[in-house]
């Protein structure tokens, strides 16, 4: 019994000793220095991805509140590769920070959040688990203390996820209010379809889309990423993101199941909606951390047409995007954290003949950046081609069509910034970045993700095979 | 195996050339590895291994049911064999050329080489389409990278154009997939949908303007003088040489047999678009002072007729398309180092500022006027045979179409003649006052493709009975 409770809980677990080991170090009398602060916790989070691969089982546990299998793992493991990432990129701008404990607390614990609310079987343990990934994350935000963007970016953030939060809450408390139950094993046999069920159920989605900032609930969004440190936008751009969007596809899939014919509507509009407006609001941007901010946006509009398929190729190709996205993202917000650290220069205009100062840094950015856009060979073509494969088994061709624009309109983005990056003179260019072992390293995970997920076709195969549909 | 190695080989060359640390490593590598290739595309067509060589197959993404499936049929050989020609050809005429970058420069065409040879061999259409783009990425920086003046611009339509076209032919795969009965990539399951004519048609025009763009049929032509001006030379040997014939390559292989009743229905249209195209671009081809555009429309203008030629649907015209794909590779790709040779000499290629060549450099000028009678199709020259072949089958189509696409011979002489004489004739300007001949490896290189010129004008048998295959299989289709 003690025994299945340390291996099913083994991932919520691990990040909670780390958290500790880290807190008594915070409160013990040795003063560590940065590096060696930075060190530690890249090991053990190093640790804590690896330790994810062995010993699993599937089961549930403390009466149906909590429950765990392969794709669950699988999903978790994923998230720990994109935080030991974002901890690697982390490192150039915590060098010489005040705080680098209190950032890996942080994180540790949002990581934790999410852990639970990813193996929540109930709607309250779902809800439990949100909080705990939400709250840390407005406090990272605010994390460059002297920026009054930053605090800016956090009120937002905390503010629009109160909202959210509320709006998921409201939808949770009607739903107990007609059905009676809050399990996720009980509730798809009580839903009839009924008014007050599909209002509920309209607000629960909201939350959800707040959350993963589909259009119209991602006004925060663009803002946040401004004004929130390279870093922390790109946890939570991918990382947190990433949580959300497998909770939602599991959820839609599972509880909300008697639902389809209503979600799937509104699936087809939010996506064809976020895919546009984020696209085009993308093309107008000036400052580099906005355009891959509403980038990402629209980035979610293609995963919810994979959502939209509701069959088992709609669950795998939602993870495997995100999979693909944790390398892709995380390598462009990578070299801009590097950039932005070193030169303090965040504008598209400023990595005009990027190329002829940092070669290797402008390939990494090509390189995501024709990922991001979906074209081959990269893994972002895969993915994009998977959600589409998943959307057009239910053989809506327009919403085919419409993303297969989008696609275009999104590459004439990503493409001005390959060409500022490598065709565009400038007379001061960024000058050569310097990075240390760590952004090395997370570069190399990157590029390395960014082409093996694509072409080793194995990755999806094992996606595919433990993932559901109907 | 072989059919992998073709994919293989130039791909690892590629990579490797992106590591070389000098100009000369760049250069001797990546000849080495196109000659390599070169012989190894001999070796498939001969079947001295034994033809199963030439075909593999492996699992690739099997929830979908996508293969890793290539080979080579008749039509894969001779464009592989295109492919392959044309890399050592255009390594050996740069070699003694100075670029910025040689490593990355090299690499990338290596690596465009990959992609060719891929869309050529691939019978699995997700495959057929991750090739499709994996091309367009190495055109894309070596133009953008390389080019002229205007070179962004141009190379930035130049991507979205094509990238248009592909996301496009990327719906038309998918609705194809999910008609076909076991929900397969391969091409063997795409012959056997049964779609109502109004299904085909939409499936038809998706694939169809994607494989127009990249031919390219008017009206979707207007990226191509400009990428074909703007592209580094060696890069437009490729583009115009190989590359184009992707699109011919594609609308022989997944368009006709895949919608014949489609095919059928829509020839009237893409005929008459062709030939407009033919005479449009002759006459554009007249008024250009620059060696590269009127090179570039009168590529427009064989592009034409070829497209017309399949939609002809006469088997005479098809096996003329298929000589001809191989032979305006060659006489483009000859015209094109005399373009160059002229430009990296002279400095200019406006035919205004040049004159009185023939003089300074009668080994140029003899090669020059050879390629260009091939490419207006004087009999004798290769290009005849497949032009002859090419009208009969539009004639046997309809009359009055022959004779206006007729016009364009006529046109092309006009413009090809003018081009030998301001270039050759006359008296000498101060810019070509310095000329000096050919350079031995160049002239060498010539002199091959003027044989190869003389011999498949004069015996264009082995090219027919190669793709003779290929020709059975599309005809049968499009007459079931």
């Amino acid at each position: 019994m003690l025994n299945d409770f340390f291996i099913l809980m083994k991932f919520e677990l691990l990040p909670a000793v780390i958290f500790f080991v880290l807190l008594f170090i915070k409160v013990g009398t040795a003063e560590l220095s940065n590096a060696s602060i930075i060190r530690l916790a890249n090991i053990l989070l190093f640790i804590n991805l690896v330790a994810g691969f062995f010993y699993n089982k599937d089961g549930g546990m403390f009466g149906d509140m909590f429950h765990t299998n392969a794709l669950i793992v699988l999903q978790k493991s994923i998230l720990n590769l994109g935080i030991f990432i974002v901890s690697l990129q982390a490192e150039a701008w915590l060098r010489t920070h005040k705080h680098v404990i209190e950032f890996y607390l942080l994180l540790l614990s949002s990581l934790m959040g999410m852990f639970f609310m990813i193996s929540g079987a109930n709607l309250l343990m779902f809800y439990l688990g949100l909080e705990l990934a939400t709250i840390p994350l407005a406090a990272l935000a605010n994390f460059d203390l002297e920026k009054r963007k930053s605090s800016e970016a956090a009120m937002k953030l905390i503010m629009s996820s109160a909202f959210s939060s509320g709006l998921l809450l409201f939808g949770i408390s009607l739903m107990y209010g007609t059905t009676g139950t809050l399990g996720f094993a009980q509730l798809p046999a009580l839903l009839n379809g009924s008014n007050l069920q599909v209002f509920a159920f309209v607000l629960l989605f909201a939350g959800f889309a707040f959350k993963i900032s589909v259009v119209p609930f991602h006004l925060w969004t663009a803002d946040v990423y401004e004004g929130a440190p390279v870093p922390v936008t790109s946890f939570l751009s991918v990382v947190s993101k990433g949580a959300f969007i497998f909770v939602f596809a599991s959820v839609l899939y599972t509880v909300f199941k008697p639902l389809a014919d209503t979600w799937y509507h509104m699936l087809f509009l939010l996506s064809v909606l976020t895919m546009v407006i984020g696209n085009l609001f993308a093309l107008r941007q000036q400052n580099i951390k906005r355009m891959l901010a509403f980038s990402s946006i629209a980035q979610m509009g293609f995963i919810l047409i994979g959502i939209s398929g509701s069959s088992q190729a709609g669950t795998a190709s939602a993870v495997y995007f995100v999979l693909v996205y944790v390398f892709t993202n995380l390598a462009a917000f990578g070299v801009v954290a590097l950039v932005s650290a070193q030169t303090g220069k965040e504008d598209i205009t400023d990595y005009k003949g990027f190329h002829a100062t940092n070669p290797v840094l402008a390939w990494v950015l090509a390189i995501a950046l024709f990922s991001l856009a979906g074209v081959p060979p990269t893994a972002g073509f895969f993915g994009k081609f998977f959600l589409i494969m998943a959307g057009a088994a239910k053989q809506n061709y327009w919403l085919i069509t419409i993303a297969a624009l989008n696609m275009i309109v999104s590459l004439y983005y990503y493409l001005n910034l390959v060409k500022a990056l490598f065709m565009d003179a400038n007379a001061s260019p960024v000058p050569k970045i310097t990075f240390g072992v760590y952004a090395k390293l997370a570069i190399v995970i990157c590029i390395a993700g960014m082409v093996l997920s694509g072409l080793a076709s194995v990755v999806y195969e094992y996606i595919y095979n433990l993932s559901t549909g109907f | 195996m072989i059919a992998l190695f073709l994919i293989l080989l130039p791909l690892i060359g590629g990579l490797a050339t992106f590591f070389a640390k000098s100009n000369s490593g760049a250069k001797n590598i990546s000849l080495f590895v196109s000659l390599l290739t070169l012989l190894l595309v001999i070796a498939g067509i001969s079947g001295i291994f034994g033809s199963s060589l030439n075909f593999y197959d492996s699992a690739w993404i099997t929830p979908l049911g996508a293969r890793f499936t290539i080979g080579l049929d008749g039509m894969s050989k001779m464009l592989c064999l295109l492919t392959a020609i044309s890399f050592p050809v255009v390594f050996g005429v740069v070699y003694n050329n100075k670029y910025p970058q040689p490593a990355s420069f090299f690499g990338l065409m290596l690596l465009l080489q990959t992609g060719l040879m891929g869309v050529f061999m691939a019978t699995d259409c997700l495959l057929f389409y991750f090739f499709w783009e994996l091309a367009l990425i190495p055109a894309y920086f070596l133009c953008s990278i390389w080019g002229g003046d205007k070179r962004i611009k141009v190379t930035f339509k130049f991507f979205i154009y094509t990238f248009i076209g592909s996301l496009l032919m990327l719906v038309g795969i998918l609705y194809i997939y999910f008609k076909t009965p076991d929900h397969s990539f391969a091409l063997t399951s795409f012959y056997k949908i049964k779609l109502s004519a109004a299904e085909e048609n939409f499936a038809f025009l998706l694939f169809f303007i994607a494989f127009a763009i990249k031919m390219p049929v008017f009206p979707f032509h207007t990226w191509q003088p400009d990428t074909y001006e703007q592209a580094p030379t060696p890069v437009t040997m490729i583009l115009s040489g190989v590359m184009v014939k992707m699109g011919l390559f594609a609308v022989l292989r997944w368009l006709v047999p895949v919608f014949p009743a489609a095919s059928t229905h829509f020839s009237h249209i893409i005929i008459l678009l062709s030939v407009i195209g033919m005479v449009y671009a002759s006459l554009i081809a007249i008024r250009q002072d620059d060696l590269k555009r009127l090179i570039a429309y009168s590529s427009i203008a064989h592009i034409g007729l070829m497209c017309a030629a399949i939609f002809s649907a006469q088997q005479i015209g098809i096996e003329g398309v298929m000589i001809q794909m191989f032979n305006h590779g060659i006489n483009v790709i000859g015209l094109w180092i005399v373009a160059e040779v002229i430009e990296t000499q002279l400095g200019t290629r406006k035919l205004s500022e040049l004159g009185g060549l023939a003089s300074k450099a009668p080994a140029l000028a003899i090669i020059l006027v050879v390629m260009a009678l091939a490419n207006i199709a004087l009999p004798l020259t290769n290009a005849f045979v497949g032009e002859f072949m090419m009208f009969n089958g539009l004639f046997r189509y309809n009359v009055w179409m022959a004779a206006v696409a007729g016009i364009s011979i006529i046109l092309a002489a006009v413009y090809t003649l003018n081009m030998i004489q301001k270039i050759f004739y006359g008296e000498t300007t101060v810019v070509t006052d310095g000329a000096i001949d050919l350079a031995m490896g160049t002239k060498i290189i010539l002199v091959v493709l003027v044989v190869l010129v003389l011999a498949l004008g004069i015996y264009p048998q082995p090219i027919l009975q190669l793709t003779s295959d290929t020709v059975a299989a599309v005809f049968s289709k499009f007459h079931s």
